[in-house]
């Protein structure tokens, strides 16, 4: 969980418990504000972490379209970004995937070398097999060096205390001693890449699919095929897949015309680390 | 700068709600139809504020809702720059301008070793981090506009078709058939012409996809040229990042290699549109 969404969820839900207990003043209506509180609660929380199930609900509950630009148009179901030309629509959708998270591992086996080798192959019979367009966009992130030292630092100091703690217990347990040392080798690792010059990077990873259809309806059923079919594709990197729904659309399609700051990729992005 | 007013409406929202909390707890429970709607609107207003966290970008336009409809702008997303080297977009008062950088990377798996394919894997992971601030890398799979490739086939078929008759004519003339030794000239070009409508066929028949790949960095600035011009150092600089990884000549995309890269309509032209819209109704009668 992350630091600001904790903030969120702790002050406004320190709010709503302050309501629920007072819930008793409100005479008959008492079960009825005990029961919004309790559920603007579970709102918020679903807000913080899922707002793909909240926003489309929404939309699709009032039947409100969005305009993010001229001749473009996100539909009440908040999964696709549509253009109309020349009497064509042209359905734009998402897929997000966590495809190269083993190239910026840095403790790698030999199994990692021959994984990373292969995805090559894996990829050109993806571009063979997919009979229509589609982009494969990863978004680099680099971290400031000294900000990633620090973090590091912290977490090696917190894996010390933690070993050294179970070292010097009644019963050690070879198991647990085993794992931690072998995550102070990874930092270690990482910390080493940094001394070598290299620079840490944070990264973004989506696959965007355009279909094309003389009415809206077929240009979004053509489009929900190929993303399918790119899922199917990209199954052979072993790697889940998911569509994306949302606010998320709609900053992807701004990634056409710009690319965002870190500080912004961070508040917009689950970001890869 | 949205940051901050992202936080600010958060710390309005929260403490507006609170507010109202406190009130309605302290008015006596007989005044139930007045505590009612209160704490409805504390309830909104605490929801409210969480949203902030990410829907910020819509508040503003949902002010000027009209029809179910929520227009964040009206105007196009972005516009190409004068030099036609980057895209400029607006977003308030802010300006951005993207530079476009084409990676031209020729290398397939099939004709490698695995050491260079892991080379390959390696260099490519370092790429990623040659720029000091975010830049987006893409591959993109787009049809061909098989029209405009189409033609070039078939005037270059009609010109060797012309040389090849009009050849055909002189040596008629020149007595050279009725001796029955085709000339080397004619032979030569009636290769080319068989060449020439086999690719039209082969054209015709296959559908057209090309490959390619490019990395894109923003910059803003105060004004137009400013955003431009730093985008353009950037793009520069990251061009020649990835010029050095991959030992190839990356450079600025311009004009309609731009639009090619961010219009989803130049992605598949309107020809290969038309014609697989006629394959489909052939296909259902």
């Amino acid at each position: 969980m992350d630091e600001e969404g904790l903030a969120y969820i702790g002050l406004t839900s320190m709010v709503m418990i302050a309501l629920v207990l007072t819930a008793g003043s409100y005479g008959a209506f008492s079960i009825v504000i005990l029961a919004l509180g309790l559920l603007a609660i579970v709102v918020n929380v679903t807000i913080n972490y899922a707002d793909f199930i909240i926003f489309p609900l929404f939309t699709r509950i009032f039947g409100i379209t969005t305009v993010p630009a001229s001749k473009y148009r996100i539909p009440k179901s908040q999964d696709v970004i549509i253009k109309y030309v020349n009497g064509i629509y042209y359905a734009t959708g998402y897929l997000t995937g966590n495809v190269y998270s083993y190239v910026f591992t840095s403790e790698q086996t030999q199994d990692d070398q021959t994984v990373l080798a292969g995805a090559m192959e894996k990829w050109e019979r993806i571009v063979m097999n997919a009979d229509f367009p589609f982009k494969m966009n990863v978004v680099a992130v680099p971290q400031g060096v000294q900000q990633y030292r620090d973090e590091i630092d912290g977490q090696r100091g917190y894996l010390e205390f933690q070993l050294s703690r179970e070292v010097n217990g009644s019963n050690p347990n070879q198991m647990v001693v085993q794992e931690l040392q072998r995550k102070l080798g990874v930092l270690q690792a990482k910390m080493d890449r940094i001394s070598a010059g290299e620079r840490p990077l944070n990264t973004i990873i989506y696959i965007e699919s355009t279909a094309v259809g003389i009415s809206e309806k077929e240009a979004v059923d053509n489009l929900s095929t190929q993303l399918s079919q790119l899922q199917t594709l990209f199954n052979s990197f072993d790697l889940s897949i998911s569509r994306v729904i949302g606010r998320e659309l709609y900053y992807l399609n701004v990634l056409n015309y710009r690319v965002f700051s870190e500080a912004e990729l961070g508040k917009i992005f689950q970001v890869q680390r | 700068m949205a940051l901050e007013f992202r936080l600010m409406l958060f710390v309005i929202f929260i403490l507006a709600s609170l507010v109202i909390v406190l009130i309605t707890a302290a008015i006596p429970a007989q005044y139930f139809w007045i505590k009612l709607p209160l704490g409805i609107v504390a309830i909104a207003l605490n929801v409210l504020a969480v949203s902030t966290r990410y829907f910020t970008y819509l508040y503003e336009p949902l002010t000027r809702m009209k029809k179910r409809t929520i227009v964040i702008d009206d105007g196009e997303p972005y516009i190409m720059a004068p030099s036609g080297n980057a895209i400029v977009r607006r977003e308030k008062e802010k300006v951005f301008a993207t530079v476009f950088v084409k990676i031209p990377v020729y290398s397939s798996a099939t004709e490698m070793e695995d050491q260079e394919k892991l080379d390959f894997a390696v260099a490519f992971s370092k790429m990623l981090s040659i720029m000091k601030e975010p830049f987006r890398i893409t591959t993109q799979l787009y049809v061909l506009n098989k029209d405009e490739y189409v033609d070039k086939i078939r005037a270059r078929l009609n010109d060797v078709q012309d040389k090849y008759n009009t050849m055909l004519e002189k040596e008629a003339q020149a007595g050279q058939q009725d001796k029955g030794v085709a000339p080397p000239g004619s032979n030569r070009l009636r290769g080319e012409l068989t060449m020439w409508k086999n690719m039209l066929e082969n054209v015709n028949r296959a559908r057209g996809h090309s490959l390619s790949s490019f990395a894109a960095i923003s910059a803003t600035g105060g004004t137009e040229e400013e955003a431009i011009n730093l985008a353009l150092m950037k793009g520069d600089e990251l061009a020649s990042g990835i010029s050095a990884t991959y030992g190839i000549a990356a450079g600025i995309a311009t004009n309609s290699e731009i639009l090619e890269l961010i219009e989803p309509e130049k992605n598949i032209p309107v020809a290969n549109v038309s014609q697989s819209i006629l394959e489909k109704s052939a296909g259902m009668s």
